[in-house]
C-alpha cells in the first residue's frame, strides 16, 4: 500500500511541478520575445 | 477411386481450420464483427478500429502461425513494432506535427487544467490496487483516464502486455464516447452560471515562442521524467518541424504517410494480441469497467482544479475547460464548447478550451513516464 501512495504522491507532484515549470517557461519566453520584438521595431522606425 | 476420394477429403478436413474451431474463436469473431459495424457503420474511431478488428479476426483463426513467436507476421510486427517502443513514438511524430500550441501558450494558466485531469489517472491507480490488481496492471488501467489511446498502448507493452488489446480497445472506445461520458458529468459539476463565464481573450503568440516552446519544453520535461522521452522526444520534434516551417516536407510526411503507415501496423498488432485466452476473461470487464471510472474521474478532477483555481483568480475560468485536461484531442474540446454553448449561445470555447486539451497529452506522457520509472 505505501508503494501505492508513493507513486500516487511522485504522479501528481511531477506532474504538477512538470505544469508549473511549463508556465514560467511560457511567461519568461513570452516576456523575452516581446521585448527583443520591441527593440526590433524600434530599430526599425 | 471412391476411397482415395474420401480419403482426400478427409486430409483436406484435418488440414484446413475448420475441424479446429472452438466456441472462444466464435465469440473472438462475433466481437471482431461488431468492431466492423462500429467502425464502418458508426464511424467510431475507424483509423483504428477498423485494423484492431481485423487483426483481431485473423489472429483468431486456428493454425494460421500468425502469433507464432519468432516466425508469424503480426507477431513480427507486435514485437519490433509496439514491444520495441517503435510504433507509439512514430505516431506521437505526427501528433507534433499536427498539434498548434498556440491557444496553449496564449493562455498559460489554463496548462494546470491539464494536470488536474491527471489526478483521476493516479486516483484510479490508487483504487485498481486497492481492488488487489498488482502495480504495474492499476497504471495500465489507470492511464486509461487519459485518453491518450498511443500512450496507453505504449505503457501497457511495458509492463503489462497482457492487457495491451483490452485497454487500447477501452482508451480507444472511451475517446470515440467522449461526447456522450463527458456532458452528464460536467452539468453534474458545474451551474448554470459557471458554464456561462466568459474567457478573456488570450495574448497573440509571437512565432518564435512557438518555435522555443518544443525546444525548452522538451528539454525540461525529458529532464523532470526521462522514462517519457521517447513519446514526449518525438512528439517535441514533430511540432518543431511544423513551427520552423523550414522542413515542410518532413512536417508533410510526419502528419500523413509516416502517420498513416504506422496507424496500420499500430491497429492490426493490437488486434492480434486480442486472442481468446487474453481476451474472454472476468478481467476484461473489470479493465472496461476501471478504465471508464479513470476517465470519469480525470474529466471531474479536471472541472474541480479549474473551480479551485477560480478561488484565487481575479479572471475566472469557466471551470467546463477542466473537463478538456483528459488528452482526447481535440473532441473533449469540443464537448466543452458544445456544452457552454447550451447555457450561452455566443459563448465560444473551442479556442480555450485547446489549451488544457494540448497540456493534457503532455499531462498523460508525464504520468505515463512515472508509472514506467517506479512501477517496472
Amino acid at each position: 500500500m505505501s508503494e501505492t501512495v508513493n507513486v500516487f504522491i511522485s504522479g501528481c507532484a511531477s506532474v504538477f511541478i512538470g505544469m508549473g515549470i511549463l508556465y514560467l517557461t511560457i511567461r519568461c519566453t513570452a516576456v523575452v520575445v516581446g521585448r527583443l520584438t520591441a527593440r526590433e521595431s524600434n530599430d526599425g522606425s | 477411386m471412391g476411397p482415395d476420394l474420401l480419403q482426400s477429403l478427409k486430409g483436406v478436413a484435418e488440414f484446413s481450420g475448420f475441424a479446429s474451431v472452438t466456441w472462444q474463436m466464435g465469440v473472438m469473431w462475433m466481437l471482431a464483427f461488431l468492431f466492423f459495424y462500429l467502425a464502418i457503420a458508426k464511424k467510431f474511431e475507424p483509423l483504428l478500429l477498423l485494423p484492431i478488428a481485423f487483426g483481431m479476426m485473423v489472429a483468431n483463426l486456428p493454425h494460421t502461425g500468425l502469433m507464432e513467436p519468432g516466425l508469424g507476421l503480426l507477431w513480427r510486427f507486435y514485437e519490433y513494432g509496439i514491444k520495441s517502443e517503435v510504433i507509439p513514438p512514430l505516431i506521437f511524430l505526427g501528433l507534433g506535427a499536427l498539434t498548434d500550441f498556440g491557444p496553449m501558450l496564449s493562455q498559460p494558466r489554463l496548462i494546470f487544467l491539464g494536470a488536474g485531469a491527471q489526478v483521476g489517472v493516479f486516483l484510479t491507480f490508487i483504487g485498481a490496487s486497492l481492488m488487489g490488481v498488482n502495480l504495474q496492471e492499476a497504471a495500465t488501467i489507470g492511464i486509461i483516464g487519459g485518453a491518450d489511446g498511443p500512450t496507453t498502448i505504449f505503457l501497457a507493452a511495458k509492463l503489462a502486455p497482457h492487457l495491451l488489446g483490452t485497454v487500447a480497445v477501452a482508451a480507444y472506445s472511451y475517446m470515440a464516447l467522449v461526447p456522450l461520458i463527458q456532458p452528464p458529468i460536467m452539468r453534474l459539476m458545474t451551474t448554470e452560471d459557471e458554464r456561462k463565464i466568459r474567457m478573456k481573450p488570450g495574448r497573440k503568440v509571437h512565432q518564435l515562442e512557438k518555435i522555443i516552446f518544443p525546444i525548452a519544453a522538451g528539454l525540461i520535461l525529458i529532464l523532470l521524467v526521462p522514462a517519457s522521452a521517447p513519446l514526449m522526444a518525438m512528439f517535441m520534434l514533430g511540432n518543431l518541424f511544423r513551427e520552423s516551417k523550414v522542413v515542410e516536407r518532413l512536417k508533410a510526411a510526419s502528419q500523413n504517410e509516416l502517420m498513416n503507415i504506422v496507424t496500420i501496423f499500430l491497429g492490426i498488432s493490437v488486434g492480434a494480441t486480442m486472442s481468446a485466452e487474453n481476451f474472454l476473461q472476468p478481467k476484461v470487464i473489470f479493465v472496461f469497467f476501471l478504465g471508464l471510472a479513470a476517465f470519469s474521474v480525470s474529466t471531474a478532477s479536471g472541472i474541480i482544479i479549474a473551480k479551485c483555481m477560480n478561488l484565487f483568480s481575479k479572471d475566472k475560468i469557466n471551470p467546463l475547460l477542466g473537463a478538456a485536461g483528459v488528452s482526447a484531442v481535440p473532441m473533449a474540446a469540443r464537448v466543452v464548447h458544445k456544452v457552454g454553448a447550451e447555457a450561452d449561445k455566443r459563448n465560444y470555447l473551442l479556442m480555450y478550451a485547446m489549451g488544457p486539451n494540448i497540456a493534457g497529452v503532455l499531462g498523460t506522457l508525464i504520468a505515463a513516464g512515472v508509472f514506467v520509472t517506479l512501477c517496472k
